[in-house]
């Protein structure tokens, strides 16, 4: 288990208020209490919720401060291309991106007449930072599994898989545990994206 | 040092921790208004409701604080919560309070907003510590928030006087682990009149200020000791950092990796003295690390003047006095003043135009949306002052409605239009303004417009709760008091409407304004995000889904440009729904002009 090497694990998530970046950013901070890790974190509340830029940032090892500082992101894990592409400079070096593909139009770009930026040219830029960028069409899937909502678990079962860093059993667990509601479709969300090679 | 109990930790918020310490140093009476980012303490408090512990909200910061003082006075163990402006409204209270003092307990939580997330302006609170001479503490993550929330009960407690617990946005919304040790069951000191400081004419008040004075004198014997501070290293590097608040955990994070030590004061007003200077003598060079104003630095370099200490100081010189701390900042001041390079960053430039905007809107089917749509087509025609205020309907001033020339502070919409109005006489005035803060102090500024006869148009939108915060309640909610009655009962006209009858509102407004003096539309109808909790609730079933028929739609951009509902987007040269996001409001189906949209069952 790739857990004893890693002492630590800091990820910056970014999204759009709504798309449950909150829940998973929650539910990464459980899992690394639950391995009995220190954690700090930081949440956005407020004003952003409706509808604006949403980021939330884990920090799992020995850390006392709650902010990722510049440019020491292990992984950037976004709901939304854009935003991860704002996001870009908190990630280190040949850091991991996953992120969905599916793209926002913030409601200004109607007002103010941009397009929404070439997909070509967000997927280069981030490039530009690593090598490790994991594209992933987790709304299409979660919509394709009827569980329009549940794209934020598609991208979590990804980031299980790629960081390697706890053990998918536990997260399936604690997915269960916080959602016994939507056990069923959260699972196979989570386990589609899991498998998912991009 | 309380011993470790076999209490489970959790995982929370500043605020949780806060609010948890606090309960567990006996508090049981909580009284606040809702404001980013300080709401949480409260709404732990409700959450886990433990028994005799009073929680509510207030009108306004002022009356909370009123209230919390009374309870304090009466010997209960009291908690204030506010932002950081909140204070300000709070004031008048808070500086006379502290001379007269309490007799339980009372610890007002104030959480400042650097880098404005959340705010309409940044302002450093410690500085109220020094206006109204009572303490202040600073937990500087969420996990220590805990231990030092309970601190700043027993402080009070100790030497009778009001204590601030300042807090900022990054430990208030940060997240760590909290470790409840303890709790402590405390008796309510039972009510004794004491006329002689609680009455306070002016031959008393000037014996209170005495007794005030005493009461600060005490608590510097009481902090100027090792539990009010944290040193870390082996204090015998050259370079010595005094960091405080949220700054001193990212230089936590640092002293491992470089060559400094670490003092960190819990307790800032005031300042431990002793303590500071004994760190001071065992070092060459110091650098104070604080967010916001330079307070520590001024108090320390006051000290070294007293003290006719000589040595070299560095702070606001090189750590930034504007907006929050960044940590990597920090990194690099430390590693200049140690003569190491600047850390490298592989900084990406972004292409230009490959990122667009992204500010907050409102919510899909938010009815202020509706009302900025209707108001802004009423009066097209007219030359227009809009006094706009605080809450959600500030997005008003955002394209596509800019319906704000002025956004001041809660109130101020209609408080400001008595000089807009008398300052521009050829101008209508028109005040838009949310419920809760109608009730917050919109209402003692309405009855100033009334009472000076000038020509407003009052738009109150009453979505019957404290929206922006997350849905507080407030004197709307249930309809406990009505805006439109209590407005009637002042004696001018006051309408009541529901913002998605466009029509019927865009003539209302359209007559309203021909009447003389004062007139007042209310704008009614629930927050969606509201109306979805209770809907959860009351088991009831969501509205429909709204859908385009492309072949009636001609593209006129109306609905993605002049409503800009989030739920529409202009995609391939076609209108699409979102429909997560849709709340089946029908009101893009109410503007459309080809009457392009139907509303069908959500799936
Ligand atoms: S929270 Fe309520 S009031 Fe605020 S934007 Fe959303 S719907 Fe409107
Ligand atoms: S019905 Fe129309 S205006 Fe209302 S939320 Fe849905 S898309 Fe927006």
């Amino acid at each position: 288990m790739a857990m004893a090497i890693n002492k630590h694990l800091q990820v910056h998530l970014a999204g759009v208020g709504g798309q449950g970046v909150v829940s998973i950013g929650r539910l990464l901070v459980e899992l690394g209490q639950y391995y009995g890790f220190k954690i700090k974190g930081n949440e956005t509340h407020g004003m952003s919720q409706r509808g604006g830029s949403v980021v939330f940032q884990v920090r799992i090892g020995n850390f006392s401060g709650v902010m990722i500082p510049e440019g020491e992101a292990d992984v950037l894990l976004a709901t939304e291309p854009m935003e991860a592409l704002r996001s870009i400079n908190m990630l280190k070096k040949e850091g991991i991106i996953i992120s969905d593909t599916h793209q926002i139009v913030p409601p200004i770009a109607n007002i103010i007449h941009k397009p929404y930026p070439d997909m070509e040219i967000i997927v280069e830029t981030l490039k530009r930072k690593t090598i490790n960028v994991y594209l992933i069409p987790a709304t299409r899937i979660a919509n394709e599994l009827g569980h329009s909502k549940g794209a934020n678990l598609v991208l979590l079962g990804q980031f299980i898989r790629v960081t390697d860093f706890f053990e998918i059993k536990t997260v399936e667990k604690l997915i269960e545990k916080k959602w016994p509601k939507f056990k069923e479709k959260n699972l196979e969300a989570f386990r589609t994206g899991h498998e998912f090679m991009t | 040092m309380l011993e470790k109990l076999e209490v489970e930790q959790f995982i929370g918020l500043g605020n949780e921790a806060v609010a948890k310490g606090l309960l567990d140093e006996g508090a049981n009476y909580f009284s606040g208004y809702p404001g980013t980012p300080s709401t949480e303490i409260i709404e732990y408090v409700q959450k886990v409701s433990p028994p005799n512990v009073i929680a509510h909200w207030a009108t306004n910061e002022a009356v909370a604080l009123e209230d919390a003082a009374a309870a304090a006075i009466s010997g209960m163990y009291a908690v204030f919560t506010s932002k950081h402006v909140g204070l300000n409204v709070a004031a008048d209270a808070f500086v006379t309070l502290a001379t007269m003092g309490i007799n339980g307990g009372l610890v007002l939580c104030i959480v400042d907003d650097p880098s404005m997330h959340s705010s309409q302006n940044e302002q450093d609170t410690r500085w109220y510590g020094r206006l109204a001479h009572v303490p202040v503490v600073e937990p500087s993550d969420p996990s220590n928030a805990y231990h030092w929330a309970r601190k700043t009960m027993e402080l009070s407690l100790q030497t009778k006087l009001p204590v601030i617990l300042r807090l900022t946005t990054r430990i208030s919304h940060g997240l760590g682990i909290v470790e409840p040790t303890r709790p402590i069951a405390r008796e309510t000191i039972p009510y004794k009149k004491d006329p002689e400081r609680f009455v306070t004419i002016p031959s008393r008040a000037r014996k209170n200020k005495i007794r005030l004075e005493k009461a600060l004198n005490q608590s510097k014997q009481l902090t100027d000791n090792v539990d009010s501070v944290r040193e870390i290293g082996s204090n015998s590097k050259e370079l010595g950092i005094i960091a405080t608040g949220v700054a001193a955990s990212y230089c936590e994070d640092l002293v491992l990796r470089y060559d400094f030590d670490l003092l960190i004061p819990h307790i800032t007003n005031p300042i431990p003295k002793d303590m500071i200077l004994s760190f001071i003598r065992n070092h060459s060079r110091i650098l104070i690390v604080e967010e916001l104003d330079g307070i520590m630095e001024l108090e320390i370099k006051k000290l070294l003047f007293d003290e006719e200490i000589e040595i070299t100081v560095y702070g606001k010189d090189i750590i930034p006095a504007n907006y929050e701390l960044d940590p990597r900042k920090i990194e690099n001041s430390v590693r200049t003043l140690l003569g190491l390079e600047e850390l490298e960053n592989d900084f990406v430039e972004l292409p230009v135009d490959s990122l667009l905007p992204r500010p907050p809107t409102f919510c899909a089917g938010c009815p202020h949306r509706s009302t900025f749509f209707n108001l802004k087509k009423a009066l097209k025609r007219a030359d227009v002052i809009y006094s706009n205020d605080i809450g959600c309907y500030s997005l008003g001033a955002l394209p596509p409605f800019e319906e704000a020339d002025s956004i001041l502070c809660m109130g101020a919409s209609i408080g400001m239009a008595v000089g807009y109005a008398k300052a521009n006489p050829d101008k209508l005035v028109v005040s838009t303004i949310g419920d809760s803060t109608f009730w917050h102090s919109g209402i003692s500024a309405l009855v100033n417009a009334i009472w000076h006869d000038i020509n407003l148009l009052v738009v109150v939108m009453d979505n019957s709760t404290t929206a922006m915060t997350g849905t507080q309640n407030n004197p709307s909610t249930h309809g406990k008091l009505n805006i439109q009655k209590t407005i009637q009962g002042m004696g001018i006209p006051a309408f009541e409407i529901e913002p998605f009858d466009e029509k019927e509102f865009i003539s209302l407004v359209r007559s309203v304004i021909k009447l003389p003096g004062v007139k007042v539309i209310v704008a009614k109808y629930p927050c969606v995000i509201y109306e979805n909790q209770l809907m959860k609730q009351e088991n009831r079933q969501p509205k429909g889904v709204i859908a385009v028929s492309h072949e009636k739609c001609t593209l006129c951009g109306l609905c993605v440009e002049g409503l800009n509902c989030t739920a529409l987007s202009l995609v391939d040269n076609k209108i699409q729904v979102d429909e997560v996001l849709c709340n089946g409001c029908e009101f893009c189906s109410i503007v459309c002009p080809r009457d392009a949209f139907y509303l069908k069952e959500r799936a």
